[in-house]
């Protein structure tokens, strides 16, 4: 994974990342100068205590935050200083992120919520469609696609959201705490579908886990305490 | 190009929004923009109304449709017959009649005023004006030479206590009752009350009419002239073609139309503008805050939704289109469930209903023009009700919107 000698291409790199919420007294260091970089193909478990900084991080290579200091560079470019209209783009068509929470849109059915972001992308409807179809289908809920997400079990809406944030064919998948929500079987199947989609589609998978049993789908494996990395190892 | 795809995904997110989402809410968000619009209309429609029936009132008791008067620089129309029967030749002229001021004051026991008294056809004059057909007491004139009179309300007073007018009028003279009026030249004469009329139009009431047979037999100067000549044409409208038409004789008379006439009522419509001015845009105001609480609301109720959104990469401009684009549909059916409501309830009701005015019952009145400019003041207040809340609903920070 992350090793600065790796020969593997480096799909993404950290850079002494730091994210310090609040100010003076009453600021909070949740991340304190991580550095590590992921290969192209790779699947990371980023796993740590709760208040680690886990998700923390994840936010800040999903670019739904800015760091306070230090980069994140995306096939070897610093995406920490862009512009929101410019990182909004690199979230739809190269990032793709999951929620614990699944976020799927209350008012769509399941497909409908997978294709969205490849409409934003000026994909046709039709074809964006089959392609909504197609993952559904890869991940076992081609006959759920017409539903709403209230009419959906906890899984199936993770399975939904993983199919979401694949639609655009991103080159990184974040996923926080996929299995968070979920009992043990449904978790078993989202986590399978992760490491399906690692493998057959050759995503590169970032997920973060409070689950030590969740390791066992992962080819890498960052360990968080207290904003900063204690261990980093290839699987 | 990134414009169109978030129309396009603006447009699917605000579709399903409607279809899908809270249909109490939609169906109330619409009632009161329906509400709005038709209350929009409503107040100038009857300021319509009311100004329509003053210029009618004013066209069929005072000026008819052209009023032909002296130049200048002559007092009466000389050869008054001859432009009569040229007017009455005219295409699109339907009755034409001709009035002299025969006298100036009438008195009754120990109550006087002054008071035009005209000298009028009597047939010729009931097919221009529709004073002969609003008679209260007794029968307009009879032509020929006679000694009878017909006073307006204002004049007679004819025991009306409670009339405005009835302090300054003869207050209590009937049909039958003699009357002395104060001729052109000073001789007085007796004349016998053969009616008594009250229209609607106060000003129109204040008149005394006696026959042209009977004018000139008492005063010979006024033989062949006429203090003015009105005109009927056949519609509104008309009156331009008319005037031009006549004005070829080359005359020493001037012509203006009912609508040059009635300057004396624009002050009133005036008013009323300035009145429907600040009760639109209290209704508009009203619109724009209804229609940014609805959004508002949603938006709140929606925070982490829109936070969803931004993160899978919509953009904050789809976002925005996708409530304004809400805001089109809500006004859309608003302004159309609304005109239904006015056309269908409002309209039909106060035909059915007036509403009772001093100036008579009045009932609504709406032009196109105005309908189209209410919906289109109604969309853009609906636009920027939507557009404010929505324009900063996409700037949170999105760290905030999904986790705030």
């Amino acid at each position: 994974m992350q090793g600065s000698g790796s020969s593997r291409t480096p799909a993404l790199e950290v850079r002494d990342l730091s994210r310090i919420y609040g100010t003076g007294d009453i600021a909070v260091r949740a991340l304190r100068g991580v550095s590590f970089h992921v290969a192209s193909g790779d699947m990371v478990c980023i796993m740590g205590k709760s208040g680690s900084g886990k998700s923390t991080l994840l936010r800040q290579l999903g670019l739904l935050d800015a760091p306070s200091s230090g980069q994140v560079l995306l096939d070897g470019v610093d995406v920490t200083r862009l512009r929101e209209s410019h990182r909004r783009v690199l979230r739809l068509e190269h990032l793709g992120y999951v929620f614990q929470e699944y976020a799927l849109l209350p008012e769509l059915t399941a497909e409908e919520n997978v294709y969205l972001p490849s409409l934003m992308s000026g994909t046709p409807l039709r074809q964006a469609r089959l392609q909504a179809r197609e993952l559904l289908a890869m991940l076992d809920l081609e006959n759920r696609a017409g539903h709403r997400p209230s009419e959906l079990s906890g899984g199936q809406q993770q399975r939904v959201a993983i199919a979401r944030a694949l639609i655009n064919r991103p080159a990184v998948l974040f996923a926080d705490e996929p299995t968070g929500n979920l009992d043990t079987e449904s978790s078993e199947r989202v986590m399978t579908a992760l490491t399906r989609m690692n493998d057959e589609l050759g995503v590169t998978v970032l997920f973060v886990s409070h689950d030590s049993d969740d390791q066992r789908f992962a080819k890498s494996l960052i360990v968080l305490r207290d904003g900063e990395i204690v261990s980093d190892v290839d699987r | 190009m990134t414009a169109l795809r978030s129309l396009r995904v603006a447009a699917f997110l605000s579709r399903r929004a409607i279809t899908r989402g809270n249909r109490g809410i939609v169906i109330l968000t619409i009632a009161m923009m329906a509400i709005i619009y038709a209350e929009l209309m409503f107040v100038p429609s009857l300021i319509q109304g009311a100004t329509n029936e003053i210029q009618q009132e004013l066209r069929e008791y005072v000026t008819a449709s052209i009023a032909i008067t002296p130049s200048h620089s002559v007092p009466t129309i000389p050869n008054a017959a001859t432009l009569l029967h040229r007017v009455r030749s005219t295409g699109s002229v339907v009755a034409a009649t001709a009035t002299s001021i025969a006298g100036s004051e009438v008195s009754f026991g120990s109550h006087t005023n002054s008071w035009p008294v005209l000298a009028v056809d009597p047939a010729s004059y009931a097919r221009t004006f529709t004073t002969p057909r609003s008679m209260i007491e007794g029968t307009f004139l009879d032509p020929g030479v006679n000694d009878e009179i017909v006073l307006g309300i204002g004049i007679a007073g004819a025991g009306k206590t409670h009339a405005s007018t009835y302090e300054s009028s003869l207050q209590n003279v009937h049909v039958g009752d003699q009357v002395n009026v104060t001729l052109s030249g000073g001789r007085t004469h007796v004349f016998t009350v053969k009616g008594i009329y009250e229209t609607d139009l106060a000003e129109a009431n204040t008149n005394a009419f006696i026959s042209t047979a009977t004018a000139d037999s008492l005063v010979p100067a006024l033989r062949g002239r006429a203090s003015a000549i009105y005109v009927r044409t056949k519609q509104i409208g008309d009156e331009e073609a008319v005037i031009h038409e006549l004005r070829g004789d080359g005359r020493h008379v001037t012509y203006r139309s009912w609508e040059t006439l009635s300057s004396s009522v624009k002050e009133i419509t005036g008013s009323f503008d300035t009145i429907k001015s600040v009760l639109n845009a209290v209704s508009l105001i009203v619109a724009a805050i209804a229609v940014f609480i609805v959004t508002y609301v949603d938006l709140v109720n929606k925070r982490r939704t829109i936070g969803i959104e931004r993160a899978i990469g919509i953009s904050g401009r789809a976002i925005t289109l996708n409530y304004l684009l809400k805001a089109v549909v809500f006004t859309f059916f608003g302004v159309l469930f609304g005109a239904a409501l006015f056309f269908g309830g409002a309209i039909p009701l106060v035909r059915r209903h007036p509403f009772q005015f001093p100036i008579g019952p009045v009932t609504l009145s709406v032009s196109s023009n105005e309908l189209r400019s209410d919906a289109v003041i109604l969309l853009v207040v609906a636009l920027l009700g939507a557009l404010v809340p929505a324009w900063r609903a996409v700037r949170i920070r999105l760290i905030d919107a999904v986790w705030g």
